[in-house]
């Protein structure tokens, strides 16, 4: 059954209803109740000498950067399909981007959360400014647990100063080694790229580095990079999105890992951020086992935090 | 034998004599951190292992003694103090580098190392642990991991929790679990507990291990100082850098009333007749830094700055952060006591909030210094009294008045200090009912017993009988 709700007090009395009728909710397709929180586009604040802006978990990705734009500002979640994806999807499944490199995930640039819990109510975390230790971080649960506690319904953020002056250095038809050198030049130099991509198909391989500034910091940028290969340099090339990560390895260790993947599967296609080790790779290998002692406490915390079996999130998280 | 004589007698054989601490007057020294509560706890231990934490946390848990972890006890917030009283479980002697790993740009270190000490082992590696504490020579990084902890420098990089990756905790029941660890982000079906744990207080968990993420060194820093006549101008000039789009990697404000302290116990070379200062850092490629360090300047005269020195070399920028790293030691020459505050405000709000804080200080009858975190937001008002003349109670309730003032701005009630005993009651100015018994409900799922660190955080006031339950039936046994 579809439901939309357009306003956070409607998205807790569906989770109420469902709850009392005895079936599950998700904000996916996942549900016996699939809430559909489209509809919730409010910008409840904006305040860009604050850097910080807060939404309804419906807006969409693009739409809330359309509205920083105005201000030269943006939040860096460069997912794919920003103009369908929704905030509370990209907070759900902890999606992230070539930016990734330099601004983190979307994790470390969260201020407050607003989420209906298991009982229909609606709950918060963090705040509205940028540096905050009061209280449990539960929202650092909610990233990535697919919707398996509760239904987000609003995302306060941190939003960044657009970088001016965007370049690329891309090198083209590199060994294994080769990328794996760029990977470690890169590493201990001392720049601080916005984007370091790898997309290696087929056999071939390229390493895509984006950065940023002034003509004289972009010039340093070539000079650095030239030390590196002889990259085919674009002017004002924001990195492409990526499919969602579906490989993580130790920035290190990736190379190798993706190289002996490659030798078992000749059409080995990779994307994603060579410079953290997040990858999405075709065929996936397999995920790592999460240890059972941290199976465990999710256990625990699904017990604790929907007890009824309420919420089965997107490739659900453990049940109850 | 009572229990308790059982359980330091069951420690004591299992850690050694020199590893567990009964003499009353030894335990005084353990009953306080830097904040102003203090409660004695009946038993501290030195655990030198992560196995032995365990063997601690099932003794005591099957004693239903409850259980406080300590690092170096600089905490300014009461994290660290037993009210409840219980072992305390000191890390001092956990203080291993277990592993650094440049290539993938972390380290594992065991929770009682000195934040200072890592940044310093790892200097010729060319990187470093970003998160930078006042209390940074002595604070541990197990506390960092308990508090969240900020600093000067979060401003660009980010708290502790932006640099821990993985966590090694030992759980209420003794179990040990590994979390994270891995540089990548969680995958499908694994939770994010390390940053739930992290900011914790000690009351989910104990950590026996830390992963951190390693920062490069940065190939050049420019350091500014900005000299202002009214502290409305220092307060804009923060409203425009953010404007400009610029992040310093610090932006430090110093009223004139801290600042003539300052100088007069440092030497740093402020000036003794402002208002207000500036103490502002910006890194990077030194391109960036020769670009940024300008047009920092010229933002701070446009705001009215007196003047902008820049920090020749090294040696002379050391020396000026020498004056704010150093301020809290010379806030003494002020006053005997100090109380320091953690609120935080929306940056754009700094100007009239600060004039409202020293309005609630007059009301008060104490004078307030300002230094802090200008460029986040994050005042530590301090007040000025002397607790010989009995005016701590005023005080705090002028503490508390002041954290109104952040909260009605639409702020925080900590930036980085924690909640622990101190803001405990406060908790409510910024949550909701639901929200803390949601806060309840996670801390149940970790702690069901209610052992680790009892009686923080969340107000007790709301705490049901059930959770209540060990600490509360072990001090109505003594």
């Amino acid at each position: 059954m579809n439901v939309s709700a357009a306003t956070p007090p409607e998205a807790a009395a569906c989770v109420r209803a469902a709850g009392e009728a005895g079936i599950s909710c998700a904000a996916s397709k996942c549900g016996h109740v699939h809430l559909d929180l489209r509809p919730m586009q409010a910008v409840r604040f904006y305040q860009p000498g604050d850097l910080t802006v807060g939404a309804d978990a419906g807006l969409t990705v693009a739409a809330l950067n359309a509205l920083l734009a105005g201000h030269g500002q943006f939040v860096p979640l460069d997912v794919a399909e920003p103009e369908r994806t929704t905030l509370g999807a990209v907070l759900a499944r902890h999606g992230s981007g070539p930016l990734r490199q330099r601004f983190g995930t979307v994790r470390d640039f969260v201020l407050g959360l607003e989420m209906v819990n298991d009982r229909g109510e609606i709950v918060h975390c963090g705040g509205t400014v940028v540096k905050n230790v009061a209280g449990y971080d539960w929202m650092k649960l909610m990233i990535g647990a697919r919707g398996a506690l509760g239904i987000l319904t609003g995302v306060n953020f941190k939003v960044f100063p657009r970088p001016q002056g965007i370049e690329s250095a891309c090198f083209r038809g590199l060994s294994w080694p080769q990328v794996e050198a760029i990977r470690s030049g890169l590493l201990h130099s001392p720049l601080r790229p916005l984007a370091i991509e790898l997309q290696a198909r087929g056999g071939e391989r390229a390493v895509t580095v984006t950065y940023a500034g002034s003509a004289a910091v972009r010039g340093r940028y070539r000079r650095e990079m030239s030390r590196l290969g002889a990259p085919e340099i674009t002017e004002g090339a924001w990195p492409a999105a990526t499919p969602p990560t579906n490989a993580v390895y130790p920035p290190a260790q990736a190379v190798a890992a993706l190289q002996a993947w490659e030798e078992r599967h000749q059409q080995l296609s990779v994307t994603g951020r060579l410079g953290v080790g997040a990858f999405h790779v075709e065929p996936a290998p397999p995920p790592p086992p999460v240890a059972p002692a941290a199976a465990g406490l999710m256990r625990r915390l699904k017990q604790e935090l929907d007890p009824g079996g309420l919420f089965h999130g997107e490739d659900c998280g453990p049940s109850a | 034998m009572p229990p308790l004589a059982r359980l330091a007698a069951d420690l004591t054989a299992k850690l050694g004599a020199e590893n567990v601490l009964t003499d009353p007057l030894a335990r005084t020294l353990y009953e306080y951190d830097g904040g102003v509560d203090r409660a004695q706890p009946d038993l501290v231990v030195f655990p030198r292992s992560r196995d032995q934490v365990a063997a601690i946390v099932r003794a005591a848990a099957a004693a239903g003694v409850p259980i406080v972890a300590r690092g170096a006890g600089t905490g300014l917030s009461g994290g660290a103090v037993a009210r409840e009283g219980g072992v305390v479980v000191a890390f001092n002697r956990m203080r291993r580098i277990l592993e650094v790993d440049v290539e993938n740009a972390r380290a594992v270190v065991e929770p009682g190392v000195v934040n200072l000490e890592l940044s310093q082992s790892l200097a010729p590696t060319g990187f470093y642990f970003a998160p930078d504490p006042s209390s940074q020579r002595a604070c541990t990084l197990g506390g960092n991991v308990a508090e969240n902890s900020g600093g000067p420098h979060t401003l660009l990089h980010g708290v502790t929790v932006n640099h821990v990756t993985g966590l090694e905790i030992v759980l209420a029941d003794g179990s040990v679990a590994q979390l994270g660890g891995q540089a990548g982000e969680a995958l499908p079906g694994a939770w994010d507990l390390t940053g739930v744990v992290v900011g914790s207080e000690g009351t989910l968990a104990l950590v026996t291990a830390v992963t951190v993420k390693l920062t490069r060194l940065p190939e050049a820093v420019g350091t500014l100082l900005a000299i202002y006549d009214q502290v409305g101008q220092a307060a804009e000039t923060v409203t425009a850098l953010t404007a400009a789009g610029i992040t310093p990697s610090a932006c430090e404000m110093m009223d004139g009333f801290c600042l003539r302290a300052i100088e007069a116990a440092t030497g740093a070379g402020y000036p003794m007749d402002s208002a207000a200062v500036l103490l502002m850092d910006v890194e990077g490629l030194r391109e960036e830094v020769e670009e940024d360090a300008e047009r920092v300047e010229a933002i701070c005269r446009a705001a009215g700055a007196r003047s902008v020195r820049r920090a020749a070399d090294a040696p002379e920028r050391e020396l000026l952060w020498k004056g704010r790293k150093n301020a809290f030691g010379a806030m003494g020459r002020i006053s005997p006591n100090n109380y320091v505050m953690d609120g935080v405000i929306p940056r754009t709000r700094i100007a009239p909030v600060l004039e409202e804080i020293e309005a609630v200080g007059r009301r008060h009858g104490f004078r307030i210094g300002n230094m802090f975190h200008a460029g986040d937001g994050n005042l530590h008002p301090l007040v000025f009294f002397d607790e010989r003349a009995g005016e701590l109670p005023r005080a705090l309730a002028c503490s508390h008045d002041i954290i109104q003032v952040c909260v009605a701005a639409g702020g925080s009630i900590t930036g980085e200090h924690g909640v622990g005993i101190e803001k405990q009651d406060l908790m409510p100015l910024i949550f909701a009912d639901a929200d803390l018994a949601y806060m309840e409900r996670i801390r149940r799922a970790f702690n069901p017993d209610g052992l680790l660190n009892p009686n923080k955080m969340i107000p007790q006031s709301r705490l049901c009988g059930e959770i209540r339950g060990n600490a509360a039936l072990y001090r109505e046994g003594l």
